[in-house]
């Protein structure tokens, strides 16, 4: 039936309702009936029952009353029965009910006649009456009172039978009622249960179909869907189950072929991965596709530069198969490439033959597909299927194409990207075999510049230093230009070095503690000649603020030398260069470098730190220079993590400046003695204000084996000069803070020095301001060294004559250089060309030093380093390094270990050299001290 | 025979009986009746009522004096065994509760013994000496 479970629950409890009603009703009116009966014999036979003996009683007190009248002859008493006449008759009265009226009338009647002649006798018998009178009326009176007694019989019988019937009456009423609502119960209960069996089956029964249903579904299969038995809620539910099937199944569907496009999609990622081959891109896309849409043969073809498409990539085509190439309009693969949709060629089989890329089988479809990168068609897939051409196949073509197309770019570019890289490899291999070719190049160039240059350099200064024989001021002012002009090539010939090290990035810093004012003045003494020239006043100012600077002295230098020497150079004559250095920040300084030149215009400003740029260029040029100089301090600077800047105001001057790290970072320069005292040697105090001349009279002494203190200013003289006893001191009498003969009063007030001998400096000769003090000389400028070691001498302050020194160098010029220099300064001087030959002189003759050149032919310094330094004799003994060699990191780590000193050939000749070897090597006699970690 | 010998008996026995200290009253009946000799007990039982028929099926009569006559007060002592107030007051009782009539109380011997002779069933007493007029004195014992 079709009735929802609503209806048929509403009608289950219907029903079990309307039951029920009937139930109660039914019982109402049955327990009404019994009531019924009940009441009956409530009201007619119950009344009955006690009114008898009520009534009997009433009468028996009447009797009493006329026996009680008569007993005490009281007539009071006898009239006093009328009144239990009365009651007696009320009480008749008031059960009307329960009496038949006619009976109660007589009975009313018969007790009536009973008083009466009751009331006769008794006045007879109370009147003494005894007679048989009497006694007749009393049998009369008995009689009525027989009649009374019948009729109360009578009147109050009570028929057991009527009461019986009454009571089985209401019995058969109830029993009938029972049975009634048995059966009314009965019926409803079965209907019930008929109702509910009837709405369970059908439940049971949707439900049924209902799970299976769902278990189909559940386990996908949608095809039966849940049958739908009735209209109830379970029908609906079947229904909504069955639409909730379709829609699952679409989406089955719907997901199955989202897979299987991404399936493609993954597939095709997975095997288009890596670095790959057009050919295997095309061979594994085909591979892919083919297998995805079961299609037995196709093939790509790629689009040439000029147009045509070549196949490239096959799946099961054979080899000689036509259709290997074709220009774009040729047959439905050419059409394709006119095209940009993917074309489906669907062909009833064996019925059209096909022109196409593919000769082979009897196709049913075939599916050309243009892969279209940036808008143009570079490739054609042809897929030819045996099975008819789904949509799904076109989707999925459509969404793998891009995929291929891309791979297929990817991988030409990475084709053409591989064969650029080679050549580009190629290319920069070239380069790179050239760059070092270069480099070697200028190694070895500066080299062989260098060392001749080096003897040049060395032995112009023997000669200008007047050390071989007397000169004329014309030969001394010419050597003096050579010097010059020696020490320029020299400079140019490094920068020139630099600058390639710069590029190639191997320029390095070796930075060590150095003493500002003195590196300054090192460079103010390079440059004191050209300064006199041109009557340029150099000045020079360091704030003390700044500290203990560690920085590579010779970039220092360097970057120093280059600022002077332009502004030497741009200054005119009677001008003042000034050198300042103050402190920049908590950890760097500025060094700046002022001058009085023309100034540089603002235009020209960006330009002063390029490479190979000069601000005068051509035929006016007016000053000489490479150009190299200022790019190079830029480099050197930055390098160093500083900068360089200059600012300027034409006709006025310029101010270069650089700031630069105080403790620079880098290869710390490893412990190498700096010690400028050495035991045993006479201690000079050079008390000179003119760095210039400071560090010449320091080169002199040093030279000539004294050990050299300086001071700039009286009151470091007088500091030094507290704090230890010295040999002998030189002084300028024009100190900055006092004037020399004040200090020379001082010191000969007492103290160590008290008696120390002074040899007086002096512009002017000026010996009367020196009189009255105890000086040993007076010497007047300029300095000629000569004269300072004899008046040293003179003064009982000798450098003694000193051991032999072992020269080693490949150039004869280097050995003679040498050899004429360390004469000078006392030394004997054992030459040797090569290491072997070194090796054995160092054997024989013990000497007390070893001058070293690195770059020998056979047995190089290196060697000869590690063989000597194995020796009884070499183990001890200073090795000194005098090379013209660019000196590279592990150099220096070798040299670290068994060298004392690295002096740089180059254009201050050999004073460097003698400082270093005047550190090592003690005076006459005195034991060689020995270095720390010396064994 | 037996008769007679019975009522030779009862006479000798009135004989004795008619001695005043001895019986001052005596009971006769019909001379219809057969009987000559009445138990005490059966004459108490019919003058109270509670015999109702001679032993021949005929109703008894009782009749009474009146009561202050001697002989009621004698007989009421001697048979019924109470006095005759009692007797009364038993009467009283039932007769208004209708279980029985009183015998009639006659004014005077002669009257009892008219009553008697009238009524074949009746019995009754008299004094002693009274004319029984040919009713029949019945020998009690």
């Amino acid at each position: 039936m079709n009735l929802s479970f609503r209806s048929k629950l509403l009608a289950l409890v219907a029903t079990a309702a309307l039951a029920l009603v009937a139930l109660v009703v039914s019982s109402a009116i049955i327990a009404g009936r019994v009531e019924g009966h009940l009441d009956d014999i409530r009201r007619h036979y119950l009344p009955k029952l006690g009114l008898r003996p009520q009534l009997e009683a009433q009468f028996e007190r009447i009797q009493r009353g006329f026996q009680d009248a008569v007993a005490a002859s009281d007539t009071e008493k006898l009239a006093r029965t009328a009144e239990l006449k009365k009651e007696f008759l009320q009480q008749l009265a008031q059960s009307s009910g329960a009496v038949d009226p006619g009976l109660a009338a007589a009975l009313e009647q018969a007790v009536e006649d009973f008083h009466s002649k009751a009331l006769s006798v008794s006045t007879r018998l109370i009147a003494r009456e005894t007679g048989e009178g009497v006694v007749a009326q009393m049998g009369e009176m008995q009689a009525s009172q027989t009649r009374v007694a019948h009729l109360l019989d009578t009147a109050t019988v009570f028929d057991k039978a009527e009461l019986t019937n009454a009571f089985s009456a209401a019995a058969d009423a109830q029993r009938i009622g029972s049975r009634i609502r048995l059966g009314l119960s009965l019926a409803c209960l079965s209907m019930v249960l008929l109702l509910s069996l009837w709405i369970s089956r059908d439940m049971l029964a949707g439900m049924a179909h209902l799970t299976a249903g769902f278990r189909r579904f559940g386990e996908g299969d949608f095809r039966s869907p849940i049958p739908v038995v009735a209209k109830d809620e379970l029908g609906v539910l079947a229904r909504q189950a069955n639409q909730m099937a379709q829609s699952l199944q679409r989406l089955e569907s719907e997901r199955s072929r989202v897979d299987s496009l991404k399936g493609v999609q993954s597939a095709l990622s997975e095997q288009l991965r890596g670095e790959l081959e057009p050919r295997e891109v095309a061979d594994r896309a085909l591979s892919v596709l083919c297998r995805s849409l079961q299609c037995p043969v196709g093939a790509l073809y790629s689009a040439d530069p000029d147009g045509a498409f070549q196949l490239l990539g096959r799946h099961a085509v054979s080899a000689g198969a036509g259709g290997l190439s074709f220009r774009p309009g040729e047959g439905l693969a050419g059409q394709a490439a006119l095209q940009t949709e993917i074309t489906v060629v669907q062909a009833p089989a064996d019925q059209l033959r096909i022109t196409s890329g593919l000769a082979e089988g009897s196709p049913r479809a075939i599916a050309l597909v243009p892969l279209i990168r940036f808008g143009k068609v570079t490739a054609i897939l042809e897929l030819v299927s045996l099975q008819p051409w789904s949509e799904l196949s076109t989707e999925l073509l459509a969404s793998a194409r891009e995929t291929v197309a891309i791979a297929l770019d990817v991988a030409r570019g990475r084709d053409e990207l591989r064969s650029l890289l080679g050549e580009t490899q190629r290319q920069a291999a070239e380069l790179t075999r050239a760059g070092t070719y270069k480099s070697q190049f200028l190694a070895n160039m500066s080299h062989e510049l260098r060392t001749p240059l080096n003897a040049i350099l060395g032995f112009t200064q023997l000669l200008h230093e007047g050390e071989v024989g007397t000169l004329s001021g014309e030969q001394r002012e010419f050597l003096g230009n050579v010097l010059t002009s020696g020490r320029h090539l020299l400079r140019l010939i490094n920068d020139v070095l630099d600058l390639a090290k710069v590029e190639s990035g191997r320029l390095d810093f070796r930075p060590e503690p150095i003493d500002l004012p003195q590196v300054i003045g090192e460079v103010n003494a390079i440059l004191r000649t050209t300064a006199a020239d041109k009557n340029v006043r150099v000045e020079t100012a360091v704030d003390p603020a700044i500290g203990p600077v560690a920085l590579d002295p010779a970039r220092l230098k360097q970057v120093l030398y280059n600022y002077l020497s332009n502004a030497l150079k741009f200054t005119p004559s009677g001008g003042l260069v000034t050198v300042r250095a103050a402190p920049e920040g908590a950890d760097f300084f500025r060094l700046e470098v002022h001058d009085t030149g023309s100034g540089i215009e603002p235009q020209d400003l960006p330009r002063l730190f390029v490479e190979f740029q000069q601000l005068d260029t051509g035929a006016t040029k007016k000053h000489a220079g490479t150009g190299l100089g200022l790019a190079l301090t830029k480099r050197i600077v930055e390098a160093q993590g500083g900068s360089v800047g200059v600012r300027s105001t034409p006709g006025v001057g310029s101010v270069f400046h650089a700031v630069l790290p105080r403790q620079a970072t880098g290869e710390a320069r490893p412990a190498m003695p700096q010690a400028r005292s050495r035991a045993g040697a006479p201690e000079i105090l050079v008390v000179e204000d003119n760095p210039a001349d400071q560090t010449l009279i320091v080169e002199a002494l040093s030279g000539a084996g004294y050990s050299v203190q300086t001071a700039a200013t009286g009151a470091q003289a007088l500091a030094k000069l507290r704090e230890r006893a010295f040999d002998a001191m030189t002084l300028d009498l024009l100190l900055p803070d006092m004037s020399g003969v004040d200090l020379l009063a001082r010191i000969r007030d007492g103290g160590p020095n008290a008696q120390l001998p002074v040899i007086v400096l002096t512009v002017v000769a000026e010996e009367g301001a020196v009189a009255g003090f105890r000086v040993s000389d007076v010497l007047a400028k300029p300095i000629e060294t000569a004269a300072l070691l004899d008046a040293l001498r003179r003064a009982g302050v000798a450098a003694e004559r000193r051991g032999a020194v072992l020269v080693v160098d490949d150039d004869p010029g280097c050995l003679r250089l040498m050899e004429a220099t360390l004469g000078r300064s006392g030394f004997q001087t054992i030459c040797r060309q090569d290491g072997e030959a070194a090796l054995q002189a160092a054997a024989e003759s013990r000497p007390v030093a070893v001058v070293l050149d690195l770059i020998m032919p056979r047995v190089d310094g290196f060697e000869f380093l590690e063989r000597f330094r194995r020796t009884e004799a070499g183990r001890r003994t200073p090795v000194i390094v005098w090379t013209v060699k660019d000196l590279s990191a592990h150099d220096h780590a070798r040299l670290r270990e068994t060298a004392h000193a690295v002096v740089a050939k180059g254009g201050d000749g050999a004073v460097s050299l003698l400082r270093e070897l005047n550190t090592f090597l003690p005076a006459a006699g005195v034991e060689v001290r020995r270095e720390p970690g010396d064994g | 025979m037996r008769i007679g010998v019975f009522i030779l008996i009862a006479l000798a026995a009135a004989a004795v009986a008619a001695e005043p200290p001895r019986s001052a009253y005596v009971v006769i009946v019909h001379p219809a009746n057969r009987v000559s000799r009445i138990d005490r007990k059966f004459l108490a039982e019919a003058f109270l009522r509670r015999a109702t028929r001679w032993p021949d099926d005929t109703p008894i009569h009782p009749v009474d004096l009146g009561p202050d006559a001697r002989a009621r007060i004698r007989f009421s002592e001697d048979v019924l065994s109470r006095s005759v107030a009692s007797v009364r007051s038993y009467w009283q009782q039932r007769i208004f509760s209708g279980q029985g009539l009183p015998p009639p109380e006659l004014a005077d011997d002669e009257a009892v013994v008219a009553y008697v002779l009238g009524h074949p069933g009746a019995v009754g007493y008299v004094a002693t000496g009274t004319a029984l007029n040919g009713a029949t004195v019945l020998e009690v014992n």
